[in-house]
């Protein structure tokens, strides 16, 4: 059930220290990063149970050796369309750290690549303005030769307040809070 | 933090003891003290004394000493436990419980906050006594008086020093009843003469009351005796045999560590000075051996932390093994004897509440395993197979429920604590209150009681602070002065209910709604009942109170109540008649971990129903196209309003068959849900949600199936709410607000 | 098994077992007299034929109840089986002033 991805390190690294590294992905045809610190392991994708009145980005829960844990539709988090299910659609379980409580959860990728080391020299900061993922959600542009990897700020991407504040605007409790023409955002 | 175990079992005694301190003062401070009661409290103090000094709490031997010796002045001179030093005595058993607390948690020993409170609270108290009692060791280094052994060579711990007496010193206290039971202890001495030689003898009378409250069928007397025998302590200690039960002998063979006399005084009920002479009496001690105790004692509590804690040295010098330690903190709360204490205390036993958690746990996972096997074995369709696995599912299930059943307690002791809080609030507030309980002994599971505690603190707080009336109010509304409080506990239908009412001035509608329109939470033209008004104030940070007091209106409102009872997968419901009262009512489950549930299909999704909540299952005979969400059902003879989940969670698809109806049951009401399959029953153990899922209202929780797929657990009062909320705002709000289109 | 208090000329006297079984009947005699602080309170032993603890904490208790502002109470007298207990027990001051 778990597949391994791990890749040799870049030839010229100074000495592998774990927050160096990242775990690279794809979801659409974009290549995206995280942290392996965060990462606790990564399934192959089984259909999650629905969970009903979410938003679309939660894509449900699944058993994790007991633990029941809700599943992440990223596409869906970054307001783009899902790409179907393939063999290669893997769920990747990140745990993070909140309010002194400690989440996990797992994320629908569509493909898993390597693990690069991305020292911290080679990481600029998000650009303000034209990414196609919402700039909060940007960690820093890793540069990966030649070429630059958008490494993700999990801790935003899978806030629990803010996926929690989605979810209670999709489906507002009728018995509290009976809102006068008020649609949107409740913030 | 690893913990020596016995250290345990002194906390937890001290908060026994602690406990029923304060009852006798609570008591006390209403005017219903007996002439007992000052001795019980002085027992009480002494008994935290001598166990402190065993571990070697000097902060707590010296603050306790201080309380003890004021006490026992008071019974000395007969005195009434007047109101005035009930409560300041209350203060006082207040600061030993922080020093308690402290050494539970590991805390610094020597906070100077906590070290100038406890010195007021000391100063009030021998202001309100009128007893002055001299502190065993002056913190102030220069001290005018010099003490004998700031010249003197006597070691700080006495510690190896021994005494010079060779003769077994024997100390005996009697019970009371000893005497009516046909034991004369002055037979046993005599006996004693037969095989040992008493070099010296002391009565010990101080436990001899005044003359008014003397009962002469009662033992009063206690003995210090020196013997010199060559007989073993055993034999000693069998000359006492046809009172064992009814006497505690102390015996400590010749030539004894100076530490252990120190011990010795310290662990009996009577002053310590009084016992130092007693024992100098009967020769055991010589007047300087007296002195070096005393002194021992004296320095050690002084110097807190420089010398090796009694306790320690005790050990380290391989006189008193740790488990010796732990039986002398046992033997001192049995000392508090009345032979029921001693019989329920036998009956129960202490568990360590993370053993039984991981019993339950371990459980869970047997039955998702007992369930898993049970499932390979139907589809083998092997026969005996089949029939182990259920003999086995039956098994797990009585495992289930005895190790479930360990975990439940009473309310009783819950609601009891409210006492002392409900006495001062009331008197923070100058209002009068009696607090009512009923329903104590309603169980319910362990973890529940824990974290139910906070919620009702703050409703009880704030229906004294914001509902119950001052008395001058009260009484201009022809109301009595005093206002009640009443804690209520049930059971109904699966749920575990807790009641909070007061007869105050209840909830003011309008103003509720006032401030609700003007935090924009309601609309001004919408007309809501009034149980939906009230639920408002559950909004965070919502107060109506024209100042936020100090009790209750912090920020730790109403709203964190009401999330604490959800996460706990409970309701809570709120009513109110103006002039009259509020009362609110919670609902819980009976259980957090695991459930009897029945399974049901829609769609491609399964869902399990809380069994206890199911009446019965119904096929469904009316068509089911067209029919209105909430419609209403024929159910032997009675319209049944019904939930078709499929709707409320937009599960995709239609009813391929016909559908069935499930008849629940929830906070009180009855309704029919509208399900595609029935798959059975099972045993569901419960996994909480992400906390992402917190507002979702109606669904309680998750559980692993034996196919290891995860099935959502229906909330059925919430979604009984959502669906009464619902039909009865369709006619107020108006259409733009509904988020999904319904069937009319 | 009884026990008698008898009065005669000031002296009060008791007679028979100052034991358990007359307790609390001889304890509340001798302490009202005991508390009578203007009269004198002289007690003869002699004629106690057994006497056990209660026996002796009833003495110890007259002794106590007695104020310090009236004449001592004065014990005399005590029989073998008195003087054996209170010997046993060391409290030989029981007996006179």
């Amino acid at each position: 059930m778990v597949r391994n991805d791990t890749a040799a390190p870049a030839p010229n690294s100074e000495g592998r220290h774990d927050q160096d590294q990242y775990l690279t992905f794809v979801l659409g045809r974009e290549t995206f990063a995280l942290g392996i610190l965060g990462i606790k392991e990564i399934l192959e994708y089984e259909t999650p149970t629905d969970v009903p009145m979410m938003p679309a980005f939660v894509r449900g829960v699944v058993n994790l050796r007991g633990m029941v844990v809700p599943v992440i539709d990223l596409c869906a988090r970054f307001g783009r369309p899902s790409a179907p299910v393939t063999k290669k659609t893997c769920v990747v379980i990140v745990e993070t750290l909140a309010h002194d409580e400690r989440q996990v959860l797992g994320i629908v990728v569509d493909a898993v690549n390597e693990v690069l080391v991305i020292p911290h020299t080679d990481i600029e900061p998000a650009p303000s303005f034209g990414s196609s993922v919402r700039t909060d959600f940007i960690h820093g542009m890793g540069k990966v030769r030649d070429k630059f990897v958008v490494i993700l700020n999990v801790d935003r991407v899978l806030s629990i307040d803010e996926m929690e504040n989605l979810a209670s605007v999709k489906h507002p409790n009728p018995a509290a809070t009976v809102r006068s023409g008020a649609e949107g955002r409740a913030e | 933090m690893s913990r020596d175990p016995a250290l345990d079992t002194f906390i937890a005694e001290c908060s026994e003891l602690t406990g029923n301190m304060e009852a006798v003062l609570l008591r006390c401070e209403q005017g219903g003290g007996d002439p007992g009661a000052i001795n019980e409290l002085f027992r009480a103090a002494h008994t935290i004394k001598g166990s402190s000094g065993l571990f070697g709490l000097d902060g707590i031997v010296a603050y306790t000493h201080v309380v003890e010796s004021i006490l026992d002045k008071a019974r000395e001179a007969s005195a009434a436990l007047s109101p005035e030093l009930a409560a300041v005595l209350l203060e006082c058993l207040d600061h030993i419980r922080q020093l308690v607390d402290a050494v539970a948690t590991g805390a610094e020993s020597s906070d100077p906050r906590l070290a100038s409170a406890g010195d007021a609270s000391l100063k009030r108290l021998t202001a309100v006594s009128g007893y002055a009692v001299a502190r065993r060791a002056s913190a102030a280094p220069a001290s005018s008086t010099p003490s004998p052994a700031a010249d003197g060579p006597a070691p700080v711990d006495g510690g190896g020093l021994r005494v010079g007496a060779d003769s077994w010193h024997l100390s005996v206290r009697f019970d009371p009843n000893v005497l009516r039971n046909g034991m004369d202890p002055l037979a046993f001495i005599r006996y004693l003469t037969t095989f040992c030689t008493i070099t010296g003898l002391h009565v010990v009378d101080d436990a001899l009351p005044p003359a008014a409250d003397f009962d002469a069928e009662e033992c009063r007397l206690g003995f210090e005796i020196a013997l010199k025998t060559d007989a073993p302590k055993a034999r000693i200690e069998a000359a006492f045999e046809f009172v064992r039960d009814e006497c505690r002998l102390r015996i400590l063979p010749p030539r004894s560590l100076v530490s252990d006399y120190v011990a010795l005084i310290r662990d009996l009920p009577e002053a310590d000075g009084r016992l130092g002479e007693s024992l100098v009496r009967c020769g055991s001690l010589t007047a300087q051996e007296l002195a070096a105790c005393l002194q021992a004692q004296a320095t050690q509590i002084a110097a807190v932390g420089s010398a090796p804690p009694l306790g320690a040295m005790l050990v380290a010098e391989n006189v008193i093994q740790p488990a010796v330690v732990a039986a002398a903190v046992q033997q001192q709360t049995e000392a508090r004897s009345t032979k029921e204490l001693k019989t329920a205390e036998s009956r129960s036993i202490r568990v360590d509440g993370d053993k039984l958690d991981r019993l339950i746990d371990l459980i869970g996972e047997l039955i998702i395993a007992g369930a898993a096997t049970g499932s390979r074995a139907r589809s083998a369709g092997l026969t005996e197979l089949n029939e182990s696995a259920l003999h086995l599912a039956r098994i797990v299930e009585e495992v289930r429920d005895q190790a479930l059943k360990l975990r439940v307690v009473q309310i009783g002791p819950t609601f009891a604590r409210f006492q002392r809080i409900v006495r001062d609030v009331a008197r923070e507030t100058g209002k009068e209150i009696t607090l009512e309980t009923s329903g104590s002994e309603t169980e319910l599971d362990k973890t529940l009681v824990e974290r139910i505690g906070d919620p009702l603190t703050h409703l009880v707080r704030n229906a004294i602070d914001h509902g119950i009336e001052k008395p001058e109010v009260r009484r201009a509304r022809g109301k009595p002065a005093a206002g009640i409080v009443r804690l209520n506990a049930y059971h109904d239908a699966g749920s575990v209910v807790i009641e909070i009412s007061d007869d105050g001035g209840g909830l003011n509608r309008d103003r509720i709604a006032a401030k609700a329109i003007e935090r924009g939470l309601i609309g001004s033209g919408q007309s809501l009942s009034d149980p939906e008004i009230f639920a408002l104030i559950f909004e965070p940070g919502f107060s109506t109170a024209d100042q936020v007091t100090n009790l209750s209106g912090r920020g730790v409102g109403m709203d964190v109540v009401k999330s604490n009872v959800t996460a706990l997968r409970g309701t809570v419901e709120i009513d109110s008649q103006q002039g009259r009262g509020t009362q609110v009512r919670l609902r819980l489950p009976l259980t957090l971990a695991i459930i009897d549930g029945f399974q049901v299909g829609i769609g491609a999704s399964n869902f399990v129903i809380p069994l206890d909540l199911v009446e019965e299952c119904v096929e469904m005979r009316q068509a089911a196209d067209g029919a209105a969400a909430g419609a209403p059902f024929d159910h032997h003879g009675s319209v049944l309003p019904l939930i078709r989940l499929r709707d409320m969670f937009e599960i995709p698809g239609r009813p391929e068959r016909r559908e069935s109806v499930v008849v629940v049951r929830g906070a009180g009401h009855r309704v029919g849900i509208v399900v595609d399959d029935l798959l059975g029953e099972l045993q569901a153990v419960i996994k909480p949600l992400s906390r992402l899922f917190k507002q979702l209202q109606g669904i309680a929780g998750s559980t692993i199936l034996g196919s290891g797929r995860v099935a959502l657990i229906l909330d059925v009062p919430g979604l009984i709410e959502r669906t009464r909320f619902a039909s009865a705002a369709t006619h107020a709000r108006p259409r733009s607000l509904r988020t999904q289109p319904t069937e009319d | 098994m009884g026990c008698e208090v008898e009065e005669r000329g000031g002296l009060v006297r008791i007679r028979g077992e100052m034991t358990i079984y007359a307790a609390s009947t001889l304890a509340r005699d001798l302490l009202q007299r005991a508390a009578d602080a203007d009269s004198p309170c002289r007690i003869d032993l002699s004629e106690v034929s057994e006497i056990d603890t209660t026996g002796v904490q009833i003495l110890l208790m007259v002794r106590r109840a007695r104020s310090p502002d009236a004449e001592p109470i004065e014990v005399l007298a005590p029989s073998a089986a008195v003087t054996e207990a209170l010997g046993l027990l060391r409290l030989g001051d029981v007996v006179g002033r």
